[in-house]
């Protein structure tokens, strides 16, 4: 099995596994509060509860789908040489893409089920756990495992066959003369053109986001539309990851030019576009998850309260409701460790893997005279470079998609209508203190795989 | 440069492989010299060790005058960079670079303000002026060799060490390598290449032959008949 689809496996997996507990705790969540303990015949409550369970998962869901893909691409990566000579030998294009289809699907389908067992245990654990902390719960009649919860597996099961789909595609643009073709050509990156395509998704995506927001001002529901909107223009964006961060990476022209490991550091980010595209699209949409959670929760918050203001309502429910908003957030952050732990995961991988990948381009840098703090440091800001493009795009995303959400859900309830955005104000210094050590975490095993390498790995690296 | 003697082995205990037994080799500035010897008779290690990649278990290395042993990396690093030009079969070339940035890539690395007239009149001797903004993957194999050649020259060092930088091209390709390094070694660049090939050990100044790791033949310049003659009588004397 290739590294790829060893991470696809993993990424599967741990999404799998994460949204199973994830369900069955919001779930929990959702029986105590509505039935339980606000013991009001609130419908729209109860359909919100059910909307903003179906946003966390599909979120967690949409992350872990692109990560499967980055993995999958990866894989094709690292067999393009085998089946460029199984090309060359008479295997037919078609045979070679079924094969690599199967391949794909399967790890996928494997990741899906084994997190479900996975979810399943840790459910168990979680509700045990719960019901002897809050007393409220041990009324309640709360199962181990929520029977919905197989729906975020069957999504992740799903989301993993359509990047398996989409990256085994790739292979049809392997031609066999690659197989004879110097070790140095690097056409590995050179995927056919997905500017079209990208473009027609994000438009499509743009559009039902559009749509939703127009419906938000009638019901709730309109969220609905509104996720397969994001999910849309989220798999346009990733088909575009490469032309993208090739554009943005020339902010960081200038300032690295100084030095000769930031000459370095740009010349490998710059010519290896599909590589460093991947990579930071991972990240990005895990911290596009993040952002987006924490500003719907924010302006949520800052709706509700200033609603209760206007509105006459009991003590007791008062209470209720801001008890209610504090355990939200509770299974927001649950969820926002979940979208965005497959995201971190999948981009420390990545990134752990191109090194490998580049072992015989190193080596060869260091045969002409790169010292090994150098090698080191040109990884360091590989690494630094990366995840400042995922912060930037990742901050856009999660406070446009976060804002639309929170008014598809909100905007049709009587005497709300068009808020602004609210940043927590800690959301920017806490990202920045997290992807620091998210890079940190990367950068240092990198860096020390990196400059473990040999000149002599330019030689008879295989 | 000079090999006083070495010897190394690989592995240890019963699966040691001594792939240079006892080599001596001292080459003068200016000198051309080729090295030839059946597969596995401990060329490619030869370099290696030549080049302070592998630090041989007996014996010394030393370039300009400086043992190489007792260097630490970064040391190394700065010979490699300044004082040693490398040239091989393929993968010569970081393929994320440009050829430019290739061949500056030594210059780069150490800080060196790159010496842009020099590199002009090498890209124009070598016949690569119209190619330096190209991707190694947009070039052939004898222009990638060409663009190696001028990083391995680029920075004047004491000696190019080439592993059969032939040997993935076609004879006119060949030739015009083989010209330009015979060119450079006029100029007075030492050089230290590998080859199967007898028509290019016939440019060189002297002819090493290796066979299980040691020297079984060190002659002055021959022609290719007679290299090829060499050749043949090593194998069959490995063969008795
Ligand atoms: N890393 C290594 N570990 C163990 N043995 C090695 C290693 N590298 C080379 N050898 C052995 O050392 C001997 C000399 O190898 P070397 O690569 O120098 O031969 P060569 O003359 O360059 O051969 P060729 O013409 O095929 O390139 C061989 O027997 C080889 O098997
Ligand atoms: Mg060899």
């Amino acid at each position: 099995m290739s590294g790829g689809q060893r991470l696809a496996l993993a990424a599967t997996w741990m999404a799998s596994a994460m949204t199973v507990t994830l369900m069955t705790l919001s779930e929990h969540f959702r029986i105590v509060l509505i039935d339980v303990a606000l013991q009001v015949d609130s419908g729209t409550m109860a359909v919100m509860a059910v909307l903003g369970e179906i946003v966390l998962v599909c979120v967690t869901v949409v992350v872990a789908t692109v990560v499967a893909q980055l993995a999958f691409g990866q894989a094709v990566d690292e067999l393009r040489q085998q089946i460029a000579l199984r090309r060359l030998v008479g295997s037919k294009r078609a045979a070679e893409r079924r094969g690599l289809f199967g391949r794909f699907a399967a790890t996928g389908a494997i990741g899906a089920v084994a997190g479900y067992g996975t979810g399943a245990a840790l459910s168990a654990l979680a509700t045990q756990a719960l019901r002897s902390a809050l007393p409220e719960w041990s009324a309640a009649p709360l199962p181990s495992l929520q029977p919905g919860a197989i729906i975020p597996a069957v999504g992740v099961a799903i989301g993993a066959l359509l990047a398996a789909w989409g990256a085994s595609r790739n292979v049809l643009g392997v031609a066999p003369l690659e197989a004879l073709a110097d070790a140095q050509v690097d056409s590995r990156f050179a995927r056919p053109a997905r500017l079209t395509g990208g473009l027609v998704t994000v438009s499509v995506g743009v559009a039902l986001l559009a749509a939703g927001v127009a419906l938000g001002f009638f019901t709730p529901q309109a969220v609905l539309v509104g996720v397969v909107g994001g999910a849309v223009t989220v798999f346009g964006i990733v088909a575009l990851a490469t032309p993208a961060t090739s554009a943005m990476l020339k902010l960081f022209k200038w300032p690295l030019q100084g030095s000769a490991v930031g000459r370095s550091a740009y010349g490998s980010l710059v010519r290896a576009p599909h590589r460093v595209g991947g990579i930071t699209i991972a990240l990005t949409v895990g911290i596009a998850a993040v952002t987006m959670f924490a500003v719907a929760g924010e302006t949520a918050q800052s709706v509700l309260l200033g609603m209760v203001d206007h509105v006459d309502i009991r003590a007791d429910q008062e209470a209720a409701l801001n008890e209610m908003t504090a355990q939200l957030m509770t299974v927001v952050s649950l969820a926002v460790a979940c979208g965005s732990g497959v995201a971190v995961f999948g981009f420390i991988a990545t990134m752990l893997m191109s090194v490998r990948a580049r072992t015989r381009e190193i080596g060869l840098m260091r045969l002409v005279g790169m010292r090994v703090k150098q090698a080191r440091s040109m990884i360091v800001v590989e690494t630094a470079v990366i995840a400042a493009l995922a912060m930037i795009g990742g901050l856009a995303l999660g406070i446009l998609f976060g804002w639309l959400g929170t008014f598809m859900m909100l905007g049709s309830v009587a005497g709300i209508g068009v808020m602004l955005p609210q940043l927590p104000w800690s959301l920017v210094p806490a990202l920045l203190v997290a992807t620091a050590l998210v890079a940190t975490a990367t950068a240092v095993p990198a860096a020390r795989r990196a400059s473990g390498i040999p000149p002599l790995a330019a030689v008879n690296a295989a | 440069m000079l090999l006083d003697r070495i010897t190394h082995s690989f592995g240890s205990g019963e699966t040691t492989v001594t792939a240079l037994d006892d080599v001596h080799l001292e080459v003068q500035p200016g000198e051309f010299v080729a090295v030839m010897g059946p597969s596995g008779s401990g060329k490619s290690t030869l370099l290696a060790c030549a080049a302070g990649l592998l630090a041989p278990t007996r014996g010394t290395v030393s370039i300009g005058g400086r043992q190489l042993s007792g260097l630490n990396d970064d040391e190394l690093t700065e010979v490699r960079r300044t004082q040693i030009g490398f040239v091989f079969q393929s993968y010569n070339l970081v393929p994320s670079l440009t050829a430019l940035d290739n061949v500056r890539l030594p210059s780069i690395l150490g800080g060196d303000a790159p010496d842009s007239e020099r590199l002009q009149q090498l890209a124009d001797r070598l016949g690569i002026t119209d190619r330096l903004q190209h991707r190694p993957s947009q070039l052939s194999g004898g222009q990638q060799q060409r663009v190696a050649i001028a990083r391995a020259l680029s920075m004047v060092p004491s000696i190019v060490l080439a592993d059969e930088p032939t040997g993935a091209l076609d004879t006119a390709s060949a030739h015009s390598v083989l010209d330009l390094l015979e060119e450079e070694s006029k100029r007075g660049q030492s050089i230290v290449t590998v080859t199967h090939d007898p028509l290019v050990a016939e440019r060189a100044d002297r002819v090493l032959f290796l066979r299980d790791g040691a020297v079984a033949r060190a002659t002055d310049k021959l022609t290719a008949r007679e290299i090829s003659n060499v050749l043949l009588e090593l194998i069959e004397g490995s063969a008795a």
